[in-house]
């Protein structure tokens, strides 16, 4: 998998799902090559599909329904055999019934699969769910024997956006050691590979010699030191730019003027200031850190 | 570990945002989660993290990277639609946008080069790199479902199509500017912080004085596409109209506009240098340039003789015309209803009798009433129209679905009567029907009609690829209306070579517009580009040289149109269509 940009093949996001649905203990009922069925837990169901006001009438009145199972395609290939599939099925099913109503002749549609690709809503949903539910974690090496002494660490996840008219982002992984404050960068690359197991976040916390508050505004300083240390060409261009823009716009502001008319003035300045304050909002260079995980990690001693 | 986190209180982390101010004077934003509130929750709520938990951390971490924009300037935006590929023009267009024009530009392309393509995938590029939140497209009421069912299709865009007052604050709502300008809608609108507008058919926006244009410019916008074939139609300060409601004082105000670029209304002093300070804002895409791999297109004007009694029907409609212009003129009242019917006489003998009827009931003068009436019973005695029985003919030539366009709704009466009455299945549409009809009458002529006549404010914005053949009935006076409805067949998506017939009445005013019409082409072109064949394809350079030594040679309008009018038309026309 491509770390920087990730996702963009169909057999990561297989991998993808699979995890995913795993994690949250769907059961899969069906696995073929690139395809997958998976029959999903009411709370992950309600993350998947956007029906408040379904689930609503189902909890008001205490409904029994079934559960939502999910057919997705990883390949164009796997959608057209397995919606063929499902079409055949369709068929059988109809002709085995004694009397199929007319509902059932007119209305009723053999079930379809979906195509997961970049961009795809039940994607875009999965992303939103692992944004959640992927937040914090607590967590030291499964390996480690059951009472090893841990050091713990504070890993910050995010993103550093450079944002003027248009946008540029990194991701970071920042790892500040509670026990000494040492940093170190791209934390979460360097222990990823490591198979880990939940940890009480206190039991990894217990050996901590630093505040959390501490450990943040370490990871702050240097963070901000490293974005100092980079080349803000694009910032200085953007002002340039914005400033250019605001001069032509208070040009042509000041050759409409009407004096005679001060209602119409006092309209035009109002038009005026409006679309100063937009120019400015878009186009002012910033950087934003975004913050969107925070771990605990217990690391064992190396001796 | 409780005593340390007690102490998180004060961290500047801890708010949800704090503002830092580095020495390189880049402002440094904090936001998303708040560390020491998280991490203390985390001890205390006593939740429990196992292997899962790790394996969705790594997810999120996963999900994180596959949205982010790695740099200013890549197009998210490709890999995230649906069933189509763009076109290479539309990603170029796309990407300049957002790169150099920085989100407020005119789409200019040629009528059927994808537009909306490119509107949606700069839509979309905003919105994944979460610069866009709520957006507001505004379109022709007939292409609001059109609109926001493609922004859903194919660039996956949660786009909801207006129906009332609130439909307003969602975040992403395609509806009419003629809606959104009427109270109580105008109030909502404006009182929303839009990150982007798009406004379809944007040369409605061509007049500052008018409602659609305060309209606009009131609309807060961050981002702001105008979309539009024919920027310019009949005077170049149209164009300064446009740049200004994007970016102010880009072309200086309109009579720093006037005095350094316009030699007159028409021409610019020096088209390059217009040309280039434009393309800072406008980006204009031709066919000629291979952007799009159009089947070929045949336009050819069909010359049409009037029949005797038309003949002299049109004659006495002139002469009435001209007296009428000489009274109204010297009593200085308007001479707007003349115009009407001259331009109907060109279009039907039908249209115009309707006209004249509606004077026979107002005038309160007996010589009038008496002339008036003389006329229309010539008119209603006229055994045969020459124009339909032509189309007629021409539909018999080929057997394939047709779309008719006149300027006029009598006229549109007039074709549907006659073509009902040949046995031709027929369907109307135009711009007074209300959105539901024009989607049926669509449906129907995709499906089950041979035939849909159409007239000119209905045609804007629907897309009719399934149709191969156009017969322009009547010629509109503005060449960029022409475009448009050729427009309709000839674009992306159209497989087959377009066949346009553009009926051309011999010995009428319609000779004047024609030369008028070319006028503004000559216009557009020098500031915008070359136009695809539009008045006809009669090998232009005959027709060319022969128009421009006319004008060349004359010192009044009156004696260019004798000159017009003297041309050797049938000359000229030989070996037109393509």
């Amino acid at each position: 998998m491509d770390v920087q940009h990730p996702l963009r093949t169909d057999e990561e996001r297989l991998k993808f799902c699979d995890v995913y649905f795993d994690a949250v203990g769907a059961e899969r009922t069906v696995e073929r090559p690139m395809y997958r069925e998976y029959v999903l837990p009411r709370d992950v169901d309600k993350e998947l599909t956007d029906r408040p006001f379904y689930w609503l009438w189902v909890e008001r009145t205490n409904q029994h329904v079934e559960p939502t199972t999910l057919r997705l395609a990883f390949s164009d290939e796997a959608k057209q055999r397995e919606d063929a599939r499902l079409v055949e099925e369709h068929q059988q099913m109809l002709a085995a019934q004694q009397q199929p109503t007319g509902y059932d002749i007119l209305f009723r549609k053999p079930k379809q699969t979906e195509r997961i690709d970049l961009g795809c809503f039940r994607l875009e949903k999965l992303f939103d769910s692992v944004r959640e539910r992927g937040k914090t974690v607590s967590v030291c090496p499964a390996q480690a024997p059951e009472g090893a002494v841990h050091v713990p660490w504070m890993m910050l996840n995010g993103l550093i956006q450079q944002v003027t008219d248009s946008v540029s982002e990194e991701w970071f992984s920042v790892g500040i050691c509670l026990a000494n404050l040492q940093v170190e960068f791209n934390f979460y690359d360097k222990i990823a590979h490591i198979p880990m197991r939940g940890c009480a976040p206190s039991r990894v916390l217990g050996g901590a010699k630093h505040t959390a508050a501490e450990a943040v505004q370490r990871a702050k300083a240097a963070l901000e030191k490293q974005i100092a240390q980079k080349d803000h060409h694009w910032a200085e261009e953007a002002r340039e730019r914005l400033m250019d823009d605001l001069a032509q716009l208070d040009t042509y502001y000041s050759s409409m003027r009407h004096e005679d008319d001060p209602e119409r003035q006092a309209a035009m300045e109002r038009e005026h200031q409006r679309k100063r304050e937009q120019l400015i909002a878009k186009s002012t260079p910033r950087i934003a850190i975004q913050l969107s995980q925070i771990g605990i990690v217990g690391l064992p001693l190396v001796r | 570990m409780n005593k340390p986190l007690q102490s998180t209180i004060a961290s500047p982390v801890n708010a949800a945002s704090s503002l830092v101010r580095r020495d390189s004077e880049v402002p440094i934003v904090w936001t998303g989660i708040p560390v020491e509130e998280s991490i203390e929750s985390m001890v205390h709520a006593g939740r429990q993290f196992d292997e899962r938990s790790w394996h969705l951390f790594q997810l999120c971490a996963i999900a994180t990277r596959a949205k982010m924009a790695p740099t200013f300037e890549e197009m998210l935006a490709i890999e995230h639609v649906q069933g189509f590929v763009p076109l290479p023009h539309q990603v170029e267009t796309a990407k300049r946008v957002v790169r150099e024009l920085r989100g407020r530009a005119i789409l200019a392309d040629e009528v059927g080069l994808g537009k909306t393509i490119e509107a949606g995938l700069i839509l979309k590029e905003y919105l994944l790199r979460g610069l866009v939140k709520k957006a507001l497209i505004l379109v022709p009421a007939s292409l609001v479902l059109q609109w926001t069912k493609e922004l859903n299709d194919k660039f996956r865009i949660d786009a909801t199509p207006q129906r009332d007052e609130w439909s307003w604050e969602n975040d992403i709502v395609v509806g009419s500017l003629d809606t959104a300008k009427r109270p109580p809608h105008r109030e909502v609108v404006l009182n929303q912080s839009w990150d982007m507008v798009i406004i379809d058919e944007a040369h409605k926006l061509k007049n500052q004085r008018t409602k659609n244009w305060q309209m606009a410019n009131e609309i807060p916008s961050k981002y702001l596409l105008l979309l539009t074939a024919t920027p310019m139609q009949n005077q170049l300060k149209e164009l300064h109209t446009l740049v200004t409601l994007l970016r102010p004082g880009h072309l200086g105000s309109a009579s720093q506009f006037a005095a350094e670029h316009m030699a007159d209304r028409r021409t610019a002093k020096d088209a390059n240098k217009l040309r280039e300070t434009v393309s800072d804002i406008m980006i204009r895409n031709r066919r000629s340039e291979g952007g799009a791999r159009l089947p070929k297109r045949h336009v050819q004007v069909v010359e049409l003789e009037l029949s005797e009694p038309e003949r002299v029907f049109y004659d006495r409609v002139q002469s009435l015309l001209k007296r009428e212009y000489e009274e109204r003129m010297s009593m200085h009242v308007s001479i707007l209803p003349l115009l009407t019917l001259q331009r109907e006489i060109c279009s039907s003998s039908y249209a115009a009798l309707i006209s004249l009827e509606k004077m026979l009931k107002r005038t309160q003068r007996a010589d009038r009433q008496q002339q008036l009436a003389e006329l229309i019973d010539l008119g209603s005695k006229i055994p045969e129209y020459t124009k339909i029985t032509r189309v007629m003919e021409l539909l018999d030539q080929f057997d394939d679905k047709c779309i008719i366009f006149t300027e006029y709704r009598a006229t549109q009466d007039f074709i549907m009567y006659m073509l009902k009455k040949r046995g031709i299945s027929a369907v109307p549409f135009r711009g007074g029907f209300k959105r539901g009809k024009k989607d049926w009458m669509k449906e129907l002529f995709s499906r089950k009609t041979r035939v849909l006549v159409a007239t000119e404010s209905g045609g804007e914005g629907i897309n009719l690829q399934f149709c191969h053949y156009m017969i322009n009935y009547d010629l509109p006076w503005n060449p960029m209306r022409l475009e448009q409805r050729i427009g309709r067949i000839h674009r992306l998506g159209q497989t087959n070579e377009c066949h346009v017939f553009n009926l051309a009445t011999k010995d009428t005013i319609e000779q004047h517009i024609v030369h008028i019409l070319y006028e503004k082409v000559r216009m557009f072109e020098s500031v915008i580009g070359t136009l695809d064949d539009i008045v006809s394809d009669v090998r232009y350079d005959a027709w060319e040289k022969k128009v421009f030594e006319a004008t060349m040679t004359s010192s009044s309008h009156q004696e260019l149109g004798t000159k017009l009018k003297n041309l050797d038309w049938a000359s000229v026309t030989n070996g037109k269509g393509r």
